[in-house]
């Protein structure tokens, strides 16, 4: 089969999965980042030095573990990390040593007065006068640089025959708030000074989505992350949830959804309190992808008629188990979760320091080979 | 009043608590009761979290209130250890700079009467066993948040372990990628899921509860 074929048939695959149909096996999808310089056997400062680097350490590996039928993303850029935590991150060969992976250092860089700018000067303005000021301009020059390379890019994987499902990520101004703030300062704003912070969430939710969307649209992606990761139910009392959590969320996956793209909600730690919530979304519009720390099995019992679960072979299975383990534990989410409305997945990022072998059980349990 | 302040804690009625404390401490009531009642109120929100009536939200603000007034109790509440539960050494393993979840840790075994010495990040193992030479603490914390520091906090153990330090004490490990199998592989005593988890079992190894 030459690889236009099979890029059509693996797309075909995840979108029957994703719309709850009968597919002829489980799709088994990678996101993988650091992982992929280890078994290329790359310092980690020169593959994040470059997305075309990242990209085609990517791609080897891809073929190396074999068998998968599409990537999350298809390549990282570290600093990128930046502009989704609003926070500063350590790299590789700077300040960290060559072969460390990076690491989102989490400080208070914005302050409460930053709610007032916010609603004064719009939500698109302060973040870029925050981020030249708190983080540096020089890295937002870098990034938008990189993200030039984005066609060239996927042209890389399209012409492997891999499918990327997508290469731009909205979320809610609490994520944003939040990883700017640092967690427990943000979480004494939400209870001290509840409505500046609302009214600053409400001045920013409206730039939240598009730009994500028209780049996806852009580089031909059908699907988008809507990404959670400090919001989940485990951090936050119902309360609080019901009014800075899930509103923001609806209308980010909606304009998504509208926008024709499937949002694939890339919720890491706990959600499982909420899962119930989701239910309002249209069927077979949305993917809800998990980290191991969400209940996968209530997940699919809740959501299960309303959307594709994708996961969640965990961290730690993947670092110390044998293949022996994650090839059994990832049938069971197959017997489980599947076979309709499934794709197997790590739970997150499949980690630096994962076995290559212990990957290949994971796709083997999907493929039969 | 006493029932008052720890009620107004566990409800995370600032204004009443402060105002509570205040009254007290200015009528000359030993601060070791004022802090007991403090105490229990801590013990509330723990139920609280326990029964998922409250989440890691509510933690670090019962721990910012508490702050808050003890912080009315001068130096009489600072610096005294002799009443303490429990002397407790945590730190973040060495290469792993995260320490969010950590600090939450930290705050929140404070509140509820452990003696915490905080090591910060990125903490050699070398540092982990001076540390416990010198405070010959009941409880040692690692924490991770990077698979890659697996090793690190397993060598942290061997470490300790080397400098003949292990005995008597429990290790406990935490952070996002941490379960029971990582605890086997580090040799690790006990895993704690979260901060709440974190106090009950510091408690029950000290004997309280």
């Amino acid at each position: 089969m030459d690889n236009q074929m099979l890029l059509a048939e693996r797309k075909d695959r995840i979108a029957k999965a994703v719309a709850l149909e009968k597919t002829d096996r489980t799709p088994v999808v990678l996101e993988m980042a650091a992982f992929s310089a280890r078994t290329e056997k790359m310092p980690i400062a020169k593959w994040g030095s470059d997305s075309l680097i990242s990209a085609q350490a990517m791609i080897n590996t891809f073929k190396k573990v074999g068998g998968a039928d599409g990537v999350d993303y298809g390549s990282l850029y570290p600093p990128v990390l930046s502009l989704l935590w609003l926070s500063k991150v350590k790299l590789a060969g700077k300040e960290l040593p060559e072969d460390s992976l990076w690491q989102v250092s989490e400080a208070e860089l914005m302050t409460k007065e930053d709610y007032d700018r916010i609603i004064a000067e719009g939500y698109p303005n302060w973040m870029m006068s925050f981020f030249q000021e708190k983080i540096g301009g020089d890295v937002f020059q870098k990034i938008m640089g990189e993200m030039e390379k984005g066609p060239k890019i996927q042209e890389m994987w399209k012409n492997e025959g891999i499918p990327v499902m997508q290469s731009g990520i909205a979320s809610i101004p609490f994520e944003y708030f939040c990883g700017a703030r640092s967690f427990a300062k943000f979480v004494r704003d939400l209870y001290k000074i509840p409505d500046k912070v609302q009214a600053a969430m409400d001045a920013a939710l409206p730039f939240m989505a598009p730009q994500a969307i028209q780049g996806n649209i852009a580089l031909g992606n059908e699907y988008i992350w809507v990404g959670g990761w400090r919001s989940a139910g485990s951090m936050l009392s119902q309360p609080l949830w019901d009014r800075f959590v899930f509103p923001y969320f609806e209308r980010v996956i909606n304009e998504t959804i509208d926008a024709g793209l499937i949002p694939i909600l890339h919720f890491d730690s706990d959600w499982t309190r909420d899962l119930e919530r989701f239910k309002v979304f249209p069927k077979g519009k949305c993917i809800l992808e998990l980290d191991g720390l969400t209940d996968i099995f209530k997940a699919k019992e809740i959501l299960g008629d309303t959307m594709c679960i994708m996961g969640d072979v965990p961290a730690s299975l993947f670092t110390l188990g044998t293949p022996d383990e994650v090839y059994k534990y990832s049938c069971k989410l197959i017997d489980e979760i599947g076979p309709k409305g499934f794709i197997l997945h790590s739970g997150c990022d499949i980690p630096v320091d994962a076995k290559l072998e212990n990957v290949q059980a994971m796709v083997a349990a999907a493929t039969g080979k | 009043m006493y029932e008052e302040i720890s009620k107004a804690l566990a409800e995370l009625e600032e204004d009443l608590l402060l105002d509570g404390v205040k009254n007290l401490y200015e009528k000359g009531v030993p601060v070791f009761d004022i802090l007991a009642a403090l105490q229990k109120g801590m013990e509330e929100v723990g139920k609280k979290f326990e029964a998922k009536e409250y989440f890691l939200s509510e933690l670090i603000m019962s721990a910012d209130v508490f702050k808050e007034a003890t912080g009315l109790l001068g130096d009489a509440f600072a610096g005294n250890t002799s009443e303490m539960l429990g002397t407790v050494v945590m730190g973040t393993v060495k290469e792993d700079i995260h320490d969010i979840g950590k600090d939450i840790v930290v705050t929140i075994l404070k509140c509820n009467g452990f003696h915490v010495i905080d090591l910060g990040v990125d903490v050699p193992y070398e540092k982990f066993v001076e540390a416990i030479k010198e405070h010959n603490p009941q409880i040692i914390g690692l924490s991770c948040l990077l698979t890659s520091a697996f090793e690190n906090m397993k060598e942290t153990i061997v470490s300790i372990e080397e400098a003949g330090l292990r005995e008597g004490r429990t290790i406990l490990i935490g952070g996002g990628p941490t379960d029971q199998k990582v605890c086997d592989y580090v040799r690790a005593d006990l895993i704690c899921k979260n901060a709440q988890e974190a106090v009950e079992t510091c408690k029950k190894i000290v004997g309280v509860n």
